[in-house]
């Protein structure tokens, strides 16, 4: 019964709404000032766009892995066909970058969910993998390699799909919690709680993983509305 | 069940977990390590889209002014498609081969890089080689083999999935898998996401048409909305065959549209890729001010390749629809050799209407410009009435350089087939040396011809000089009072 852990609806209103602060989680090494990229894409520079592609893809391929599995990839290449195409549009840094890009792509997401009228085909979590990360030691865990990346993302994912949302826009995505309230179309109070809860969540689980793996968990998308939300 | 409780996340620690400022002790440790993982920087694999995305932004920003506002949207499905020929083009730069068109299937999916790239070279691989044969060849190959190759993996797992087509190896089976309603399903495949990248999901069967060369074009009703470089990227990379498929399917108003936005390096080099079919074709179904303007557009050199590969039908056309100035301008700019082809080519009637609709000094210098045997088979080819017209409206200086070029056969031609009135006027413009040279050359009964033809008062103007110099057997045939005049000067 994870949604039983206590925590403090008055959440909502007691944390500081002025959390401007955006973040970064994994400033790419060698990747020269993103701040200056945007604008020098818009004004046309392919090498700026790149920069902008490189730091920001990885991290939309992730959040959209929980909305829609393994068609993240088409649902991206739909986004950024989009992001090219309306760059000159959008007013912002690159934190804001970040947000539209993450927007665009939720939208796409769930036009796709739409056209194909079905659920994202989600992969239950390998728990062997994840007691395997969690059992890591810290010298390995600075070395976290690619199949962990994955295995911590679709443990994410199975979270309550608000959860799964709030806890990769701001930890995967990198956005604070007004700008992914933004995108999720929600106050940034209802971010916040969303996300407590969400790692709330995740450490229980991972605490039971380690003690009793369990077999298969179903996926919480599973459990995904079909119709696109606060549109 | 596990008896044991996560340790309480404090709303602080919560915040630092979420925006990766935790340090040790934050939270507890599995949870730390799964979110730094999820945020780990990213790999490579999950960046398979990089060239594609590029490629759009470039094809976008190519015409930023065009593009920024009421353009941002092309709406015809063609004009999507050229679009992506430019972005197929874009892409040649920066890719090798089938391998970097074809995503991976990233982060999600369970499948490494080594299972990714088996997959591609696997279907993409093998049909790069005989894609795009109409293309230019002047870059790598394999590269443009991409796309094209793309289409033929997915015509082929249509095939394999659908009773109804069968043999992709054929034209027929190839429009035949594209066209099935199998093709949605197949495209889900992330294999094919670089297509769907490209042009939308919608539009990949238009786009591997054309990228194919098969004969099933989309309507090409918005090429005119393109912007214009985008456009000239996308005809000069046509091959023959479809640049005039498409362009001679183009309504004639947007078709003038798309050719005067062409500057002229572009229009110069889709003119002359054209089969003289084609071209003559899509010139006479311009409206004359977009013809002229095209024409006038194009610099000497094609201007001359355009009109001298033409059929006698279409330049007949093509000349007679190009209002004055415009055709004036044309026909001055030829250099001899191409001006004397193209008039020479010329029908009697049409030639006629040409040159005399031209104004004086362009017809002045489009006569004085050709060469003695092209201008002797323009003179003899206009039938009289036209033939006074354009030597009566020649100045005297060009109507001199005409007559005085012209062989002695020509000349009797010509002067013999004039009306009185054109010959009075000519023989009277024509400057005295001129006219002593000209009536020399004649010889005698030609000569005697002419004279007994023109009245009193004409041969009153004749200046005694060339009188004098003329054979007493056509002297004795003039009227007593020119002889007397004569006598007297």
């Amino acid at each position: 019964m994870p949604h039983d852990v206590p925590m403090d609806r008055s959440v909502d209103t007691a944390l500081p709404i002025g959390d401007a602060k955006t973040v970064n989680p994994s400033p790419q090494p060698g990747v020269p000032d993103l701040a200056s990229a945007v604008a020098d894409a818009q004004r046309g520079d392919p090498e700026a766009f790149r920069r902008l592609y490189r730091d920001t893809q990885p991290r939309l391929l992730r959040y959209l892995g929980a909305l829609v599995g393994d068609d993240a990839e088409d649902v991206a290449s739909e986004a950024w066909l989009q992001v090219a195409r309306d760059l000159q549009a959008f007013h912002g840094d690159y934190d804001g970058f970040r947000g539209w890009v993450a927007t665009i792509a939720r939208h796409r997401a769930i036009d796709h969910l739409r056209r194909h009228s079905r659920r994202p085909p989600t992969t239950p979590v390998p728990v062997e993998e994840l007691t395997d990360l969690t059992a890591t030691d810290d010298t390995a865990a600075c070395a976290l390699d690619a199949v962990s990346t994955d295995a911590a993302v679709r443990l994410i994912a199975t979270l309550p799909p608000d959860q799964a949302e709030a806890v990769l826009l701001r930890v995967v995505v990198g956005l604070d919690a007004e700008s992914a309230g933004r995108v999720l179309g929600k106050r940034a109070g209802a971010v916040r709680t969303a996300a407590y809860r969400g790692l709330r969540t995740l450490a229980k689980r991972l605490e039971q993983a380690g003690d009793h793996p369990p077999p298969g968990r179903p996926s919480a998308l599973s459990h995904r509305p079909q119709r696109r939300p606060r549109e | 069940m596990s008896t044991s409780h996560p340790r309480r996340i404090h709303r602080k620690a919560a915040e630092q977990l979420l925006d990766g400022s935790a340090g040790p002790g934050a939270g507890p440790d599995q949870l730390t390590r799964v979110l730094a993982a999820a945020a780990a920087p990213g790999r490579e694999s999950e960046r398979a889209g990089e060239q594609m995305a590029v490629a759009a932004f470039q094809a976008h920003h190519l015409a930023p002014v065009a593009t920024s506002r009421r353009g941002q949207m092309i709406k015809s499905p063609l004009a999507k498609l050229l679009t992506t020929k430019v972005l197929a083009t874009a892409l040649a730069a920066f890719t090798t081969g089938g391998v970097a068109l074809a995503a991976s299937t990233g982060a999600f999916t369970g499948s490494g890089p080594a299972h990714v790239g088996a997959d591609v070279s696997s279907s993409a691989g093998p049909v790069s080689a005989g894609a795009q044969a109409g293309a230019s060849a002047s870059s790598a190959p394999a590269v443009r083999g991409g796309a094209p190759g793309l289409c033929r993996t997915l015509a082929s797992r249509v095939e394999s999935a659908s009773a109804g087509v069968n043999g992709t190896a054929s034209q027929v089976g190839l429009e035949q898998a594209l066209a099935s309603p199998m093709l949605t399903q197949m495209l889900g495949s992330s294999v094919f996401s670089p297509l769907i990248a490209t042009v939308g999901t919608t539009n990949v069967a238009d786009y591997c048409a054309l990228l194919l060369d098969l004969p099933r074009l989309p309507q090409p009703d918005g090429l005119a909305q393109l912007p214009a470089p985008v456009l000239t990227a996308t005809l000069a990379q046509l091959p023959a065959g479809t640049l005039s498929q498409v362009l001679t399917s183009v309504p004639a108003s947007g078709l003038a549209q798309v050719l005067t936005t062409l500057p002229a390096p572009g229009l110069s080099q889709v003119l002359t890729t054209l089969p003289a079919s084609g071209l003559s074709q899509v010139l006479i179904s311009l409206p004359a001010s977009g013809l002229s303007q095209v024409l006038t557009t194009l610099p000497a050199g094609t201007l001359t390749q355009v009109l001298t590969s033409l059929p006698a039908p279409g330049l007949s056309q093509v000349l007679t629809t190009v209002p004055a100035p415009g055709l004036s301008q044309v026909l001055t700019s030829l250099p001899a050799s191409g001006l004397s082809q193209v008039l020479t080519t010329l029908p009697a009637g049409t030639l006629t209407q040409v040159l005399t609709s031209l104004p004086a000094p362009g017809l002045s210098q489009v006569l004085t410009t050709l060469p003695a045997p092209g201008l002797s088979q323009v003179l003899t080819t206009l039938p009289a009435p036209g033939l006074s017209q354009i030597l009566t409206t020649l100045p005297a200086s060009g109507l001199s350089q005409v007559l005085t070029t012209v062989p002695a056969g020509t000349l009797t031609h010509v002067l013999t087939s004039l009306p009185t009135s054109g010959l009075s006027q000519v023989l009277t413009t024509l400057p005295s040396s001129s006219l002593s040279k000209v009536l020399t050359a004649l010889p005698a009964p030609a000569l005697s011809q002419i004279l007994t033809h023109l009245p009193s008062s004409v041969l009153s103007q004749l200046p005694s000089s060339v009188l004098s110099q003329l054979p007493s057997s056509v002297l004795s045939q003039l009227p007593h009072s020119v002889l007397a005049q004569l006598t007297v000067g």
